[in-house]
């Protein structure tokens, strides 16, 4: 299942969190070398100081997680904006209400070949691309600006995406980091479950409480 | 959903709110608009800023502001609590409700607020907003309003955000800068080439072109991108007629 977690809720997924610490450190600076800031076993910078909004893939006990991503409205500071403002003069205008970045997209290899047999850390990373398209259009989002490595071009593009690279930056890793501007429209959200073979949203957005129930009943006792 | 074509609502609600004359008549004109109750832009407290306590404007009764303040409402209101820690807009039946703010509910509904509402958190580089839409409307009536409309509040949102700070500071907007990219595509819309040919002109998608369009207009102050291309051209940002791009 796909969770979208906001600030007001990271205490109810701490445990999940935490595992999406751990993974980046496994996945950026460990596997990919990325110049990331690591402490102990967790790679964790100022931006997740800032309340960004987590995309987070786990199993249905929401116990163990497959993977994350890390959401920020563009209006306020960004990673892509601070860190790649030089490389990337493109990317870095584009700023308003309904444009969003994603950052440190990864998944959990070892935990998707335990509990999903045959599936490609490919296939998951789109699933997990899949995922946030829904979350985003659910959100007002008609822009993600993302970076990834080059090879996962074709991956995304086979998977129905919709983007345009804005620019490459050497330096990061062992390959170039791509920056590119995803569409977020129905549209691409259909192309994108066309192309996956999947009929089913990933994304299911919580259902309302209803305190004027509750409050009603409140009154009457 | 066209970036830069705009609902009738969303056309009069910039030009309205871009004339008035403080935030609280801004939130009266969006509030009239849009036929909601209630309208509250809330701007958090501040160290680092000028004004040491929150910025606060709204169309609640003064009866209903006034026993919020001395009740200490602020710091049981769930609205406040979760506006200020979420990033994105959400509607007030995502709140989960604590044993402390049912009381707090029930007196606001004794004081004639609506049950249903939404809420918009606004981020800038530095500080964080609220600004709150409440309605009475029954709640199937408004999940079909916010449905329809919710795209038009965030932007909305910002351009109260920017006149919130105008009315604080006293600032100027200054002429915006516009990147190199934002600059082509306004120099082509001003010589009358829609998105999809500026798309081929410059090798991006249009969707791309489109959202370089609708940046160039938040530039702006978020009004139709024709008046963007005419404030471009009197500030001397691009230069159509010229031949040349500047």
């Amino acid at each position: 299942m796909y969770l979208l977690v906001q600030a007001n809720e990271y205490h109810k997924y701490a445990g999940l969190l935490e595992q999406s610490l751990r993974l980046r450190k496994r996945v950026f600076a460990d596997w990919l070398g990325w110049k990331v800031s690591v402490s102990g076993l967790y790679e964790r910078d100022h931006y997740d100081d800032l309340q960004p909004a987590y995309l987070l893939w786990c199993d249905e006990q929401r116990e163990r997680l497959y993977g994350s991503l890390r959401l920020m409205p563009t209006t306020g500071p960004t990673l892509l904006y601070d860190v790649f403002r030089e490389t990337f003069p493109e990317a870095c205008d584009l700023v308003a209400p309904g444009i969003w970045e994603g950052t440190r997209m990864c998944v959990d290899e070892t935990a998707i070949a335990r509990d999903f047999r045959d599936m490609r850390p490919e296939r998951a990373l789109c699933l997990l691309l899949l995922a946030l398209c829904e979350v985003a259009l659910n959100n007002g989002i008609h822009t993600m600006i993302s970076n990834y490595e080059p090879h996962m071009k074709r991956v995304y593009q086979r998977a129905g995406a919709q983007f345009d690279e804005l620019g490459r930056a050497d330096g990061y890793g062992r390959f170039p980091v791509c920056c590119a501007a995803f569409e977020v429209s129905p549209r691409v959200l259909a192309e994108m479950r066309l192309k996956m073979q999947i009929t089913e949203p990933l994304y299911r957005r919580p259902e309302f409480f209803r305190p004027d129930v509750i409050v009603a009943e409140l009154a009457s006792a | 959903m066209d970036l830069n074509s705009q609902s009738p609502h969303l056309v009069d609600a910039h030009l309205e709110i871009g004339k008035a004359e403080s935030v609280l008549e801004a939130l009266r004109i969006l509030q009239r608009i849009y036929s909601v109750d209630f309208v509250t832009y809330h701007l958090a407290h501040t160290v680092a800023d000028v004004v040491d306590a929150p910025f606060v404007k709204t169309t609640y009764t003064d009866i209903w502001v006034s026993r919020y303040l001395l009740s200490g409402y602020v710091k049981v209101d769930p609205v406040v609590k979760q506006g200020f820690l979420r990033q994105m807009p959400f509607d007030w039946r995502e709140l989960e409700i604590t044993s402390t703010a049912y009381e707090f509910l029930r007196d606001a509904q004794n004081h004639g607020v609506g049950r249903n509402g939404y809420s918009v958190p606004i981020v800038d580089k530095k500080r964080r907003a609220l600004l709150s839409l409440n309605s009475r409307k029954p709640p199937d009536e408004w999940s079909g309003i916010v449905d329809q409309f919710r795209g038009e509040w965030l932007e909305l949102a910002f351009l109260i955000h920017k006149k919130a700070i105008q009315e604080i500071h006293g600032e100027h907007d200054p002429v915006p800068s516009l990147s190199k990219r934002e600059k082509e595509c306004l120099h082509w819309t001003a010589l009358g080439k829609t998105s999809t040919d500026i798309a081929q002109i410059l090798g991006l998608s249009e969707h791309t072109t489109q959202t370089y369009l609708s940046n160039v207009r938040h530039k702006f102050g978020s009004g139709p991108i024709t008046s963007a291309v005419a404030l471009a051209i009197q500030l001397r940002l691009i230069n159509p007629y010229g031949n040349t791009q500047t």
